[in-house]
């Protein structure tokens, strides 16, 4: 046992030097290639840390929507309820308004538009669908074509992006008004067909990006097949332009989903998603009905569809981000 | 029909692409802004569903920043709130942004993470836990700070040694820390997408010439990445000030139903406020061109 532990000690002693050298090459790393552990130690050190930090205000927005009214002012139930209250989301989904009992003394379009789930939707899938094709066009134009003015019109496009809308709020509402568009979605709708509408320009903008860094060769390969203008857009282009079409994409739904300042100018006589949260008043039994716990509760329910979105499309959103390269 | 030469086709055939978006541009933004200086020079009043206009100048302008206090009350509060808020944001995101970029296993797994306050911070949701971790809540159920910013000593010390006005800005501030470095999603997507096109060639010739890690941030990515990081600034400053529980919000919608002020008054609300936003803006251009010229000369 003890020559053993001699014998060990001799062999470390004499190949101290080897053993520096591969403890040194397997801490920082030798090359490119191969990196140290201590980059990866120190790398996932500081993203946990951030990534914990990030994550909490979700954590604890789950867990205080499952808690009565005892463990909301227990300091030791901070991350998990004592006592499971799932019944908060019942309240919460009451009165979030997204399903909504027909009444017969009201046409269709009436019901409908009782409900909050519906009022979002019809203003988030239109408009998004036609900001991804609305946008491409306009991108496509200034990324790739000859336009008379083109500087002109494009710090147009920048100032769109910069105005704030309080500066144009009352006769934008003034206007709407008299065109019939208040308290429709086409009030979202119409803009986005044009491509404007929620954040329009930020869209035109990554399409631009994009269509810029095609490769000139594309276009006179195409020119000598003979294609018009139209179908080159459309046939050779906009396939080409599908890592941008899905980060339009997503970030048109959430943006619209989430739309909380135009809706309070424009939606008055009904309720969308976010204005439903933000004016919840749950109803129910005093004993068992606190508002924090229910409106957290609202704000996973409002919040689900669009992570369930997000989780699905993750993958290719993320890659999608490295090939556009975005903005330049 | 005399034959248009190439050059005028290929203009017109890119006039035309763009005529949707030109049209919405007059429709949907030129002509409300123009309509909304209009405004803020008279005094309008609602009568029967119809607004009579009776002109005055600069009038609105003058009440609004000599007589009025309502709007410096809010403004200045809220601006340096903004001016600490969004360098914070963009440091953040560069520091996020430069960890992403690194090659290392379960990279996707944290951009996922990383990208998912863009959902949560631009909706009501947020508004929510924000009114629901002020107020009432104590320092044991607040998950919106860090536990180092609730040091009390701290506290004392600033309220002790600054204007209350800074030491309540700086409060909300800490109370608040982890909502701003959520504001900073999109900017990160940004500034990934930035290093992203800095080209792997210069990073090799670096490497050659011998310069180790630190040098090459300092002399080759962070001056690449300038671009992107004026364009996430500029998004931080938009962001920041259409906000929709932004105060001025508030303001102009109270002040626009409001019978002895109106719309006009509420216009010129608006038209202060974007005066405002573009010169900080401008100010913004004019560091990172000095940057960049900085950059050119050495």
């Amino acid at each position: 046992m003890l020559q053993k532990i001699q014998h060990n000690l001799e062999y470390f002693m004499h190949h101290r030097r080897a053993l520096r050298l591969r403890t040194k090459a397997l801490l920082l790393g030798t090359n490119k290639e191969k990196q140290g552990l201590l980059k990866y130690v120190v790398i996932y050190f500081i993203l946990i840390s951030l990534a914990l930090i990030y994550i909490a205000p979700v954590v604890s927005m789950v867990s205080t929507s499952l808690k009565t009214f005892s463990d909301l002012i227990d300091p030791t139930a901070k991350w998990i309820p004592k006592n499971w209250n799932p019944v908060n989301y019942k309240y919460a989904f009451n009165a979030l308004r997204m399903v909504v009992t027909f009444h017969d003394d009201f046409t269709l379009w009436e019901n409908l538009r009782r409900s909050s789930l519906f009022n979002t939707l019809s203003i988030v899938l239109p408009s998004a669908l036609f900001q991804v094709l609305s946008c491409a066009v306009a991108g496509y134009a200034f990324g790739r074509l000859k336009i008379p003015w083109k500087n002109f019109w494009f710090v147009l496009l920048i100032l769109t992006f910069v105005v704030p809308p309080q500066a144009m709020m009352i006769p934008l509402i003034w206007t709407y008004r008299t065109y019939g568009l208040l308290d429709t979605p086409f009030a979202f709708i119409v803009p986005a067909f044009f491509g404007h509408g929620v954040k329009g320009a930020l869209f035109v903008f990554i399409y631009m990006q994009f269509f810029k860094k095609l490769p000139k060769e594309l276009e006179e390969a195409a020119l000598i097949d003979g294609i018009g203008p139209i179908k080159m857009f459309w046939k050779v282009m906009l396939p080409l332009a599908r890592p941008s079409i899905i980060v339009v994409f997503l970030f048109s739904i959430v943006f619209h989903w989430n739309e909380n300042l135009l809706t309070q100018y424009f939606y008055l006589g009904a309720q969308t998603l976010p204005q439903a949260l933000t004016g919840l008043q749950p109803e129910g039994n005093p004993t068992e009905l606190f508002i924090v716990p229910v409106k957290m509760a609202a704000g996973i329910i409002e919040l689900a569809p669009l992570l369930i979105l997000y989780f699905f499309m993750q993958r290719w959103f993320t890659e999608s981000i490295e090939r556009t390269g975005l903005v330049e | 029909m005399k034959r248009l030469t190439i050059e005028t086709k290929q203009k017109m055939q890119g006039l035309g692409f763009l005529s949707f978006w030109i049209v919405g541009l007059l429709v949907f933004w030129l002509y409300p802004l123009i309509y909304s200086f209009a405004m803020s020079l008279n005094k309008i009043n609602i009568q029967a569903e119809d607004l009579v206009w009776e002109f005055i100048g600069f009038a609105n302008y003058r009440q609004l920043i000599f007589l009025d206090t309502g709007f410096w009350d809010i403004w200045i509060p809220f601006f340096l709130q903004s001016l600490v808020m969004i360098p914070i944001i963009i440091l953040f995101s560069i520091i996020c942004a430069l960890f992403l970029n690194q090659r290392f296993p379960g990279r996707s797994f944290f951009r996922v993470i990383f990208f998912l306050p863009v959902i949560f911070t631009t909706g009501g949701v947020i508004i929510s836990l924000l009114t629901a971790n002020s107020g009432g809540a104590t320092a044991a159920t607040n998950t919106l700070t860090l536990q180092v910013l609730q040091d009390e000593s701290m506290r004392t010390f600033i309220a002790e040694n600054f204007d209350p006005r800074i030491a309540a800005t700086v409060t909300d501030i800490l109370d608040t820390f982890v909502i701003i470095l959520w504001y900073s999603g999109v900017q990160t997507v940004l500034l990934l997408a930035g290093l992203q096109s800095i080209p792997s060639t210069v990073y090799e010739a670096a490497e050659i010439d011998g310069a180790n890690g630190w040098e090459t941030l300092w002399k080759i990515t962070l001056p690449g990445l300038l671009p992107f990081i004026l364009i996430a600034a500029v998004y931080s400053v938009v962001d920041q000030f259409t906000m929709p529980d932004n105060p001025m919000m508030g303001m102009i919608r109270w002040n626009m139903y409001e019978g002895s002020r109106g719309m006009g008054y509420a216009s010129a609300i608006g038209w202060l406020y974007t005066g405002f936003i573009m010169v900080i803006l401008g100010l913004i251009f004019v560091i990172f061109r000095k940057a960049f010229v900085q950059k050119e000369g050495a």
